[in-house]
């Protein structure tokens, strides 16, 4: 390809101006603010466009910048030869979107269509590609150590990425300090802290959910309440009880009663009693006790008189004891016989009327007795009142309700008794029960506690939970710069095994021409250390001298350029102001140099320049060049 | 009768722990339920119904006394409070032998209490959730079946979601086999929104308090009013109590937008939406690719809980692959762009944009 006219209609401070390129080396020259960037700049719009998107740092984009100072028509027309047609590239930047019109030959094609034309036309060159390699820029090297460097590193880059610009190394470092950035932010403790609370938290449901946590002291509380009642309800009982006997008791003893027998043996006595007296009640009362042996005594006393009598008779008979005697034998013996039988009668009665009396008066006072008794018994219980049955029937209601007392308060020391072992077993339980509710409450306590713990590691745990989630997110993120490194790896050796072979064999046929033979070839397969062939050694680069270095530099760039370029097309090579800082010599050599690939190769140079010397050098060398000045 | 419905209080909750307001987060579920409590006095509240999840899990018997205190003092109140899935009753629950002030009334029952309450001639199903599998469903048909019978009584039911037997025996939304019942609310609990308002039978009050990103919006509660003589709402309206709002925001980026006008443009939108609220930043958007966000000072602007950047280098990948067909860029992106057919994989592309990223970083800067 080669750039054969330009038309400015208005482009920054240029308006109308046309200008016309020589097939070999081009001059541009222009002192400073003569516009020689503002015609790069207009070239480079030409073939890729005025981009508003890429901006300067000063914030002023491409379009603001190059707008015409003087008003009028944006844009131009470039013409080129490529691939042996006649290209005219026309655009107006003042259209939105751009307006451009292609033509080829005879044939002329607009937007869209042009510009997918115009690609095709320049081989794919993009303007990345014009940028970073036919545009060759200020070149900084000024010491040699600096162009070694620069050297090592484009030739390491070229190999390495298949570009000038982009290191493979640099890219590489850029990386790890990504991961290692990454990496740090990650906590490697979290992991281990979740899986440990995590299983802290599992022993602890499953003690948790030990039957012996279930809280079951609602049931203990109504036990409890149970307990209580019971026992109130006992001792009320008991009480009442107690008063029942002490009532009943008091009761019996007052009326002199220990028990039950106590009270038959009274009524015991007292029917006896009664009985006494009813039987001694008649003699008592009547003469009978008097009559009787008054009767005896006077029948024994009339017997007595009577058998006196009798006897007398029987003595005074007969005068005599004889004729008494005899007439006893006869009457007055009858007579004395029956007056003494008489008079024994008579004593006999009389004795039985002693007797008879002693006995009645003794019969008399046991009546006494039994009376007397009597009315003790009944004066105590009942009160005034006569022997009576109606009184011994009430004494003995009396006694039965003494006896029914008895019977009860017996009945109820028994239910006391049965009470108190109740009462006994109802605090022995209460007692079992605290004990129970005491280890109840311990277990409460123990539940509590564990809940407490799984709360707080729950709580725990959702926050690792947080912290986990953001590790795995940079987890992935080295994972993927991980995963930039191997492929980047893989695809620099790719490229190193074959651009990296071409670009040497490119390199060292240019280095060769260039240095006139001295240096065959170049040899990069060293990563650290380039050397220079001269057929017979191998010489470090850094030992050649600074102009065989600037030689090797060019022959190097122009090497990637041809690398680019493949077989398709050669490209022009622009310089803008690239040997601002190189010393005469210096730059005397590299154009020479630069003369020779020129020539050699049909390439069209464009060097843009602010200083005089580079044509006064070319001429000198005699290279043959056009001068364009703006 | 005035009533006051909450559910989901979560005390004990603890959600922003690792941030430098989560101990004030942690602290906001019992504040906003005793602002619930002063606002049950001021308005004269009879009835305060809580549906599960008063705690955010078992309670021991410490905090259970912390909120009787709390609920104590407002004896005028009746409160009926049930277990919700997160503090549902257990065997070995602290709350079974927990003694409340008498103007609280808890649900133990493994069905439900029915609690009456004859001052306001009212009585409430309770329905507590328990680790046993209780059939919600037949339970519900019981309780419909005994507000037919109360016919003098306004009946309100009072149950969280069980999330967990979820399909099983509880219906999927309760609140539909409940519309046409003879109860006059369903107090419904265990949903991170509250109800819309206008839907006034079965209501949910929502989160009191947000437990995080995935509760955005108001909480609060729901506080009505119900006529005893008709036994019907009257009103129902929803009162934001929570002081903090999660709330996410999306900011779309271009390549234009540097971190400066990052950082003032999150500054004035949270200024906007509130400095208490506590923010999720989602950046979308294409970035210049040579800046790098740097969101870490973002975080210090307010309560910025996480920042999301999805921002992309503005890579043309097309683009590239076009200005680089022959060095390492072009390479890589031939190869993932052309080794299948479907979108390449997230890793993949990820590491692409690092591989990029890399190079053009460390590209030498050539003029332009």
């Amino acid at each position: 390809m080669k750039l054969k006219s330009l038309y400015i209609d208005g482009f920054g401070k240029f308006e109308k101006r046309s200008l016309e390129f020589g097939d070999g080396f081009n001059v541009i020259y222009g002192h400073n603010e003569a516009g020689k960037s503002t015609m790069h700049s207009f070239i480079k719009a030409m073939l890729f466009g005025l981009s508003k998107r890429r901006s300067f740092p000063d914030g002023v984009d491409e379009y603001e910048r190059f707008e015409p100072w003087g008003g009028g028509g944006f844009g131009g027309s470039l013409e080129l030869l490529s691939g042996g047609n006649t290209v005219r590239i026309k655009r107006d930047f003042k259209k939105s979107p751009e307006d451009i019109e292609l033509t080829v030959g005879e044939d002329t094609f607009y937007g869209e269509e042009a510009e997918k034309l115009l690609r095709e036309l320049l081989s794919g060159l993009t303007e990345k590609a014009y940028r970073n390699t036919i545009s060759i820029g200020q070149l900084k090297t000024q010491t040699e150590k600096g162009a070694h460097k620069e050297l090592s590193s484009l030739i390491k880059n070229i190999s390495g990425t298949g570009s000038g610009e982009l290191s493979y190394d640099a890219a590489i470092e850029y990386l790890d300090r990504k991961k290692r950035a990454f990496e740090e932010q990650i906590d490697e403790e979290a992991a281990a802290g979740y899986s440990r609370r995590i299983g802290r938290i599992r022993n602890l449901e499953r003690e948790l959910s030990d039957p012996k946590y279930d809280n079951r002291l609602p049931e203990y509380e109504e036990i409890g309440e149970g307990l209580k009642e019971k026992l109130s309800a006992l001792s009320g009982e008991k009480e009442k009880l107690s008063l029942r006997i002490e009532k009943a008791e008091g009761t019996l003893s007052e009326n002199g009663f220990s028990d039950l027998r106590s009270i038959d043996e009274y009524e015991k006595e007292a029917q006896s009693c009664y009985d006494e007296y009813r039987r001694l009640e008649k003699t008592a009362k009547g003469l009978k006790r008097i009559i009787l042996p008054l009767i005896l005594l006077i029948a024994g006393l009339g017997i007595a008189a009577l058998s006196g009598r009798l006897l007398y008779l029987a003595c005074t008979s007969e005068g005599g004891f004889r004729e008494a005697l005899a007439y006893a034998f006869g009457k007055a013996f009858k007579a004395g016989l029956c007056g003494a039988a008489l008079a024994g009668l008579s004593a006999v009665l009389s004795v039985s009327a002693a007797v008879v009396f002693v006995s009645g008066k003794r019969k008399l006072s046991g009546f006494e007795r039994a009376e007397k008794r009597l009315l003790e018994i009944f004066d105590a219980h009942i009160g005034d009142t006569d022997v009576s049955s109606e009184a011994l029937c009430g004494l003995k209601e009396r006694l039965e309700e003494f006896r029914r007392l008895q019977r009860a308060s017996e009945d109820c020391r028994a239910e006391l008794s049965e009470i108190n072992g109740e009462l006994l077993k109802l605090h022995e339980d209460r007692e079992t029960f605290k004990e129970k509710l005491d280890r109840e409450e311990l277990l409460r306590r123990e539940a509590e506690s564990k809940l407490m713990e799984l709360n707080s590691l729950k709580a725990e745990v959702s926050e690792l939970r947080r912290v986990l989630d953001t590790n795995s997110a940079l987890k992935e993120k080295v994972t993927a710069v991980e995963l930039a490194e191997e492929k980047l790896l893989e695809l620099s050796q790719k490229i190193k095994s074959s651009v990296g072979i071409h670009l040497n064999r490119t390199a060292s046929g240019l280095i060769s021409e260039i240095t006139g033979g001295a240096y065959k070839s170049i040899d990069s397969s060293d990563d650290s250390r380039i050397y220079l062939s001269t057929g017979r050694k191998l010489v470090p680069c850094d030992k050649v001298s600074a102009g065989t270095m600037d030689q090797i530099y060019l022959a190097v760039r122009l090497s990637a350029v041809k690398l680019m370029e493949g077989e398709k097309e050669i490209f022009p090579l622009i310089f803008d102001d690239s040997f601002a800082l190189y010393d005469d010599d210096r730059l005397k050599r590299v154009l020479a140099a630069l003369g020779g690939f020129s020539k050699g190769e049909k390439r069209q140079l464009i060097a843009f320049t602010c200083h005089g010397r580079e044509a006064e050098f070319l001429r000198e060398a005699g290279v043959s060049f056009k001068l364009i000045e703006l | 009768m005035r009533f006051i419905h909450i559910s989901d209080v979560n005390i004990g909750a603890d959600p922003d722990s690792d941030k430098s307001w989560g101990k004030e987060r942690a602290g906001d579920f019992k504040e906003t339920l005793e602002r619930v409590v002063d606002r049950a006095k001021e308005i004269d509240c009879d009835l305060l119904l809580i549906s599960g999840n008063l705690f955010c899990h078992q309670p021991v018997t410490s905090e259970l006394s912390e909120i009787n205190l709390l609920f104590s003092r407002i004896p005028a109140t009746q409160i009926v409070i049930t277990a919700g899935s997160r503090d549902r009753l257990r065997r070995n629950s602290s709350v079974r032998n927990f003694k409340w002030s008498n103007n609280v009334h808890y649900a133990l029952s493994d069905g439900h209490d029915s609690i009456k309450l004859p001052a306001l001639h009212t009585v409430v199903y309770a329905l507590s959730l328990s680790d046993k599998k209780t059939d919600i469903g037949s339970e519900l048909l019981k309780i419909k079946e005994e507000a037919k019978e109360e016919k003098d009584y306004v009946s309100i039911l009072v149950m969280g979601e069980d999330k967990r037997h979820g399909s099983s025996p509880a219906p999927e939304e309760p609140e539909e086999s409940l519309w046409d019942s003879e109860l006059t609310y369903c107090a419904l609990g265990g949903k991170g929104e509250h109800t819309e308002p206008g839907r006034m039978k079965c209501a949910y009050p929502g989160y009191l308090s947000p437990l995080g990103m995935e509760n955005p919006g108001d909480h609060g509660m729901l506080t009505g009013d119900i006529s005893i003589a008709s036994k019907r709402i009257l009103s129902l309206e929803f009162v934001k109590m929570s002081r903090v709002s999660y709330i996410p925001i999306r900011i779309e980026i271009n390549e234009g937008v540097g971190n400066a006008e990052l950082m003032r443009t999150v500054e004035n939108e949270i200024k906007r939406r509130g400095e208490e609220n506590i923010y999720k930043l989602r950046i979308t958007g294409k970035r210049n690719p040579e800046t790098e966000f740097d969101l870490s000072p973002l975080k210090k602007t307010g309560r910025i809980e996480d920042i999301v950047d999805e921002t992309e280098p503005e890579y043309d990948f097309s683009k590239l692959f076009e200005e680089h067909t022959d060095d390492i860029i072009g390479f890589y992106i031939g190869s993932v762009m052309k080794d299948s057919e479907e979108e390449p994989q997230r890793l993949e592309k990820k590491a692409m944009y690092y591989a990029v990223d890399a190079l053009l970083a460390t590209e030498r800067r050539s003029e332009r």
